[in-house]
């Protein structure tokens, strides 16, 4: 093998790439309602995702930033609080006080509980609130029935596909299905587009894409399907800086694109 | 084939020219912020059969790269040795894996050659770097670890190969972004798929412009 790295620029960076597909931001805000604020750029938040590989386990991320200004460097903004675990800024990035730094269990321990409540979220600056938000968190999103063997689930080109997960009615944002592929062909060893597409159903614990979800992938593509449920706000604090809070539960499966 | 002629031809101009996209909507309207982010390889949940799918009638030895011959001294994988210790063997000799990430703004490869995108700062040989990445735009980040596609190695002739590969992806916004120049990300890879080659079974799989896939006529 060579020595060489290559460092390479997709063929087409079409923009929608950046909005799950969709055109402009506008047009994934009307088709996915909250779920587009993940897109959101603030000054500060709070970040809760529980993602599910497949059969292979689950992963979680729980944490918070805060800048002066966006796209500037993290920094100490107040002690954030989801309900009354307190989040403080140990000089380098926010952890649960008396933690240093949680590994994937213990995010896990204290993301779990909070999935299928209504909790609340805050900073509190010097005393003083600086924003408040209080929202309903659906319930941990599990797909049903998956194959027990590994690796990547065949698609028919010429038929639907059916997904089944357990329904949470008390959630009114919906179940947005996100499929991606980065446009690598493994077996020919060339680079494509990315595909992105998106869709937003009922939360009502069985959706079936119809054929025509995966036009334009090839036959034998591989690609991610994302099941994906959560809430998300974006607040205006009483510093005027803006704030977003974002709550998702995932389960993503590997797929692949046959006859 | 013509694709991958054109990816080398993009070696050239990639970086030349980065995209100009503004937020629009409530999303706030801010320049292009290029930077980077690290990227762990925390897990890799194996096949772990793969020595009897791969060849019908021949056990062929494989070793997956969450196996113990590629870990750091804190029981983590080491990307350099699983890029450069050999796992396992096929006609043309021993066998490598090659290693891909990237995200909206191109992506980057690193084989036995070279492995200029790992973390130098870490020295565990754990974390790599993405480069290139535009942090105020909402992608896909992904990942993915290859092996080579080559028949086994008591077949001196070249016919069909097999191959097989690892992915992780995560969708990522602005925020995720911010809060990973802090903490980084963990990849958890999961194994995919075995893959069918009919073609470039007299190169090796890499990176590099005489790999497979590269070759100029």
């Amino acid at each position: 093998m060579s020595i060489l790295i290559l460092a390479c620029k997709k063929e087409s960076t079409s923009p929608a790439s950046h909005y799950f597909g969709f055109e402009n931001y506008e047009v994934a805000a009307q088709n996915l309602g909250v779920y587009v604020h993940v897109l959101d750029a603030t000054e500060g938040g709070i970040i809760m995702r529980e993602t599910t590989y497949g059969n292979d386990g689950t992963q979680w991320d729980l944490g918070a930033i805060f800048r002066n200004s966006i796209f500037t460097e993290n920094t100490n903004g107040g002690d954030y609080y989801i309900n009354d675990v307190k989040f403080v800024h140990n000089g380098s990035f926010y952890a649960p006080e008396g933690y240093e730094e949680l590994t994937n269990e213990e995010e896990g321990a204290l993301i779990s509980p909070l999935y299928g409540q209504t909790n609340e979220f805050k900073l509190i600056r010097d005393g003083e609130k600086v924003f408040e938000s209080d929202y309903y968190i659906p319930e941990s999103l599990k797909l049903f029935g998956l194959p027990t063997e590994p690796g990547a689930i065949d698609v028919s080109s010429s038929g639907s596909f059916t997904l089944s997960w357990n329904a949470d009615s008390n959630n009114e944002n919906g179940v947005v299905f996100y499929l991606f592929s980065n446009g690598v062909d493994v077996e020919n060893i060339t680079v494509g587009n990315e595909l992105h597409r998106a869709i937003k159903v009922e939360d009502t614990g069985t959706v079936t894409l119809d054929k025509s979800f995966f036009n334009d992938l090839p036959i034998g593509a591989y690609f991610t399907l994302f099941a994906i449920r959560g809430n998300a706000e974006l607040s205006q604090g009483t510093d005027d800086l803006s704030y977003n809070v974002y709550s998702i539960t995932e389960h993503q499966i590997s797929c692949k694109l046959v006859e | 084939m013509k694709t991958f002629k054109r990816i080398l031809f993009l070696v050239s101009i990639s970086i030349l020219s980065m995209p100009l996209i503004i937020y629009s909507g409530s999303s706030p309207s801010e320049p292009d912020n290029i930077g980077t982010i690290l990227v762990s390889w925390a897990q890799l949940n194996p096949h772990l059969n793969l020595e009897y799918e791969l060849h019908d009638v021949q056990y062929i030895p494989i070793a997956e790269p969450n196996e113990p011959m590629f870990e750091n001294n804190d029981g983590e994988m080491d990307i350099y040795k699983v890029l450069t210790e050999s796992y396992g063997s096929n006609n043309r000799g021993p066998s490598y894996y090659y290693y891909m990430h990237g995200g909206w703004s191109g992506w980057q490869c690193m084989d036995v050659g070279g492995q200029n995108s790992v973390d130098t700062d870490d020295a565990s040989n754990n974390t790599a770097v993405v480069e290139s990445v535009n942090l105020n735009q909402g992608q896909t980040i992904w990942a993915q670890i290859m092996s080579e596609c080559h028949s086994n190695p008591n077949n001196s002739t070249s016919t069909n190969g097999r191959g097989f590969w690892y992915k992780w992806n995560k969708n990522l916004g602005p925020n995720d972004f911010a809060l990973a120049q802090d903490t980084g990300i963990e990849m958890i890879f999961g194994y995919i798929d075995i893959t069918t080659c009919t073609h470039h079974l007299d190169q090796d799989y890499g990176c590099g412009a005489g790999d497979a896939g590269n070759d100029p006529t």
